[in-house]
């Protein structure tokens, strides 16, 4: 799969200047210092895909906000499901199946909801975090997306929550066969996720973004 | 606890404070009425249905204006969702509307509506679709922008945007708006309902309890007010958050509450002395004492009588139909809106003559005609609020060398407000009729200047009409139109027999004025029957008016005078 060319010429950003990616490998972390452009560029692929009709599923540090909170976890799966699976419910999916044994319990709750006494203040109800990142990604993938960017989806999880989230999403990923795009600052989800690494750095003046896919291990 | 504990001591300090100033005399009545007139209001029982009737007269246009607000706002969001040049347009109407005072809207609603109920529910539903377009704007640029690659990925649909996203995202947070929502609609909702008049409603009712005077009762419907806001604020914001996840379930609260107030209110408009009766509309019942007699003594078609906020107001509400009888109207007003409705016509007129002042001069630097130079750097209010009554005033002062330039005139369609403006040293003088005078009179320990003599003799007018009753003739039989005018000539004629040679009331007629509160130590004005109205005068004052006041521009020379009279 090729994303690009990429192209971005904005004041205090490094020159993005028609950059493809080929994304052949399964998984693929975007590694570099601060400020580099990771999340431009990121997003930069998402509107590559929204271009070229490649069906994609974003999520960034704020994903439960992305919740449709007012729902019953089934009707949320179920919108969805309708849209994508020509009017089928969720319940119906071969996913379901498979998923069972955690999401049943789920799908008469609500995953959330507002506190009046707080104000604007979303209250998580009966769904631990980890259950709710697993039901966003689930919620994701009934989309049969081509290609999954991850914006530190992950930092706000504690790591055993996030190894098993990740070795659920990666047994999903052999099976719906997704591309993973992933940004993290934290080696331990490289480790646990592998695939291979593109390395952000900058050079020249005006500053100008470069890429360079190495493994794991050479980058370390 | 302890905090409600400290809150009743505070409103027990403070009520013991304002009754102990009201007690010890520092606190006038007129402005301020005890924390007993208020308790006392509070224990009658007709306080209560007129409460009630108010009360649900104003809820019922809210209601139905909120509703229809609300389903105008999500129709146009769903078309501009299929759009995006609807979008641009639906922006471009919320930057109008937000940079508008929705109270200059008014007249709009009038020009459309005319002088309806629709109007209120016009604007209502104008401010509901203001502020809840501003919620949805602000949603979509905030909270729903959370979604926007969601929509994409999952090919969500423009209807599924609102519905599934928007829709109950807005009335889920509506408890950030709802407070706004509610104290700007029944703002709105009562500035109209005091401008437009009518038989009932609480900006109607504030208005005349501020005219009449009737301070414990103003007072009592502003913390009823109060507590009626917060309550329904708060059981609003209790409803949308406990049905928060069954959008069905609030829609059909919302309609729910929207009839029970719609029903209430007519039913208790209908079982109320506002029923379907025939309607006699005025201005504060001082002015209209042959409306009062009639009604007590010769109501023979059982009308009923309304009471509206000026003079103008009563004259308008007679245009539009909404009564079938207006009086006693200041004369060129009535004029006016004879020639713009040929079915209305005067019956009986208010008159000053030479030995029969109406109008009246009083003031806290004259004391006599002899020194009106007093007036001069000083300001003058005068009521009705037209050039006729000015102009009587500045003839007589030209014959006294008075420098009228060095006057300030001031006027309002409410006499009563420029009688507490003397009172308070706003103006220095008042020139107008009973019993105003009377009060200023009694309040201030002044004399009036010109007591027996006439102010408008410099006029040349036998008898200078000053107001008119006017009627509705397209809502009348010939038999019935007989029936008002024998009974409006047999109130004068009563009026003339119950009054005593210094022109003040007996003992009967003292009766029917208490009644009324009205002050019993006026002066009765003159009144003329059709039979004895000369509508030469009425041409001359024509002439009058067009001169001191170009703007009235009233046709006397196109417009048969007799025309304006039922019988000429």
């Amino acid at each position: 799969m090729y994303i690009g060319p990429l192209a971005l010429n904005k004041k205090n950003l490094p020159l993005i200047d028609n950059v493809v990616i080929n994304l052949e490998k399964p998984i693929y972390h975007l590694w570099g210092k601060n400020g580099v452009g990771k999340s431009t560029l990121i997003k930069l692929i998402l509107a590559d895909c929204i271009e070229k009709k490649i069906r994609f599923a974003f999520m960034d540090q704020n994903y439960r906000t992305s919740w449709l909170w007012w729902m019953k976890i089934e009707e949320n799966l179920d919108l969805i499901t309708g849209n994508i699976h020509s009017g089928k419910k969720f319940i119906e999916l071969d996913i379901y199946n498979r998923q069972q044994s955690w999401i049943k319990p789920l799908l008469s709750k609500i995953v959330a909801q507002y506190d009046f006494s707080k104000g604007n203040e979303i209250q998580s109800a009966g769904v631990s975090g980890g259950q709710l990142q697993r039901l966003i990604f689930l919620r994701e993938l009934i989309a049969k997306p081509e290609i999954v960017l991850l914006d530190e989806a992950f930092s706000a999880l504690d790591i055993e929550v996030v190894e098993d989230v990740i070795s659920w999403l990666l047994e999903e990923q052999k099976r719906l066969d997704f591309k993973i795009v992933n940004i993290c600052h934290d080696k331990r989800i490289i480790e646990l996720m592998k695939g291979k690494v593109i390395v952000l750095d900058t050079e020249g003046t005006p500053k100008k973004l470069t890429l360079t896919e190495m493994s794991y291990e050479e980058m370390v | 606890m302890k905090k409600w504990y400290s809150f009743g001591l505070i409103i027990s300090l403070f009520v013991t404070v304002w009754q102990s100033f009201f007690y010890l005399g520092y606190i006038n009545k007129a402005f301020l009425p005890s924390p007993l007139n208020i308790l006392e209001v509070f224990f009658n029982k007709s306080f209560w249905l007129l409460f009630a009737i108010d009360l649900f007269t104003t809820f019922s246009n809210i209601c139905i204006g909120v509703v229809i607000g609300y389903f105008i706002v999500y129709t146009l969001l769903i078309i501009s969702f299929y759009s995006s040049f609807f979008a641009y347009f639906i922006r471009f109407i919320n930057t109008i509307l937000k940079y508008i005072p929705l109270p200059a809207l008014i007249p709009i609603g009038i020009l459309f509506f005319g002088l309806s109920s629709a109007v209120n529910i016009f604007l209502v539903a104008l401010a509901t679709f203001t502020i809840l377009l501003q919620h949805n704007f602000s949603l979509i640029e905030k909270e729903e922008k959370a979604y926007e690659f969601v929509r994409i990925s999952w090919v969500i649909t423009p209807w599924q945007r609102f519905w599934k996203f928007l829709f109950p995202m807005s009335n889920y947070l509506g408890y950030r708006v709802i407070p706004t929502l509610i104290i700007w609609v029944l703002s709105i909702e009562v500035i109209v309902e005091m401008i437009l008049g009518g038989k009932s409603g609480i900006g109607v009712r504030l208005l005349q309890f501020q005219q009449l005077y009737k301070t414990g009762e103003l007072y009592s419907y502003l913390l009823l007010i109060i507590g009626i806001t917060f309550l329904f604020e708060l059981v609003i914001i209790q409803a949308f958050s406990r049905f928060i996840w069954d959008i069905k379930k609030a829609t059909i609260w919302i309609i729910l509450i929207t009839l029970i107030f719609v029903s209430a209110g007519s039913y208790l408009s209908s079982f109320s002395f506002f029923s379907k009766k025939r309607v006699i509309v005025t201005y504060s019942a001082t002015a209209n004492l042959p409306l009062m007699v009639y009604i007590k003594k010769f109501n023979s078609l059982n009308f009923s009588l309304v009471q509206t906020g000026s003079g103008l107001q009563a004259m308008d509400t007679l245009q539009a139909g909404k009564a079938d009888i207006a009086g006693f109207i200041d004369m060129p007003n009535a004029l006016t809106g004879i020639e713009k409705n040929s079915k209305l016509r005067m019956v009986a007129q208010l008159v000053e003559s030479p030995s029969s002042p109406s109008l009246f001069l009083i003031g806290k630097k004259v004391n006599s005609l002899d020194n009106l130079k007093g007036l001069e750097n000083s300001i003058v209010g005068y009521y009705p609020n037209n050039s006729l009554i000015k102009s009587g005033l500045d003839f007589s002062l030209f014959k006294s060398g008075v420098n009228t330039s060095n006057i300030t005139y001031t006027s309002s369609n409410d006499p009563l407000s420029l009688v507490q403006s003397i009172k308070t040293g706003f103006i220095e003088s008042f020139l107008g009729p009973e019993p105003f005078v009377s009060d200023i009179e009694n309040e201030l320990g002044i004399s009036r200047v010109n007591k027996d003599k006439s102010l408008v003799q410099g006029v040349g007018f036998k008898n200078l009409p000053l107001a008119s009753l006017v009627i509705d003739t397209s809502k009348f039989s010939e038999s019935e139109k007989k029936d008002v005018l024998d009974g409006i000539n047999q109130s004068i004629d009563y009026i003339r027999n119950s009054t005593g040679s210094d022109g003040r009331a007996n003992s009967e007629l003292s009766s029917i004025l208490k009644d009324y509160e009205i002050n019993q130590k006026s002066v009765i004005s003159k009144y003329q029957n059709y039979s004895e109205i000369d509508a030469d005068e009425t041409k001359k004052l024509i002439d009058l008016i067009n001169l001191y006041d170009p703007n009235s521009a009233l046709k006397s020379s196109t417009f048969d005078v007799s025309k304006y009279y039922i019988y000429p």
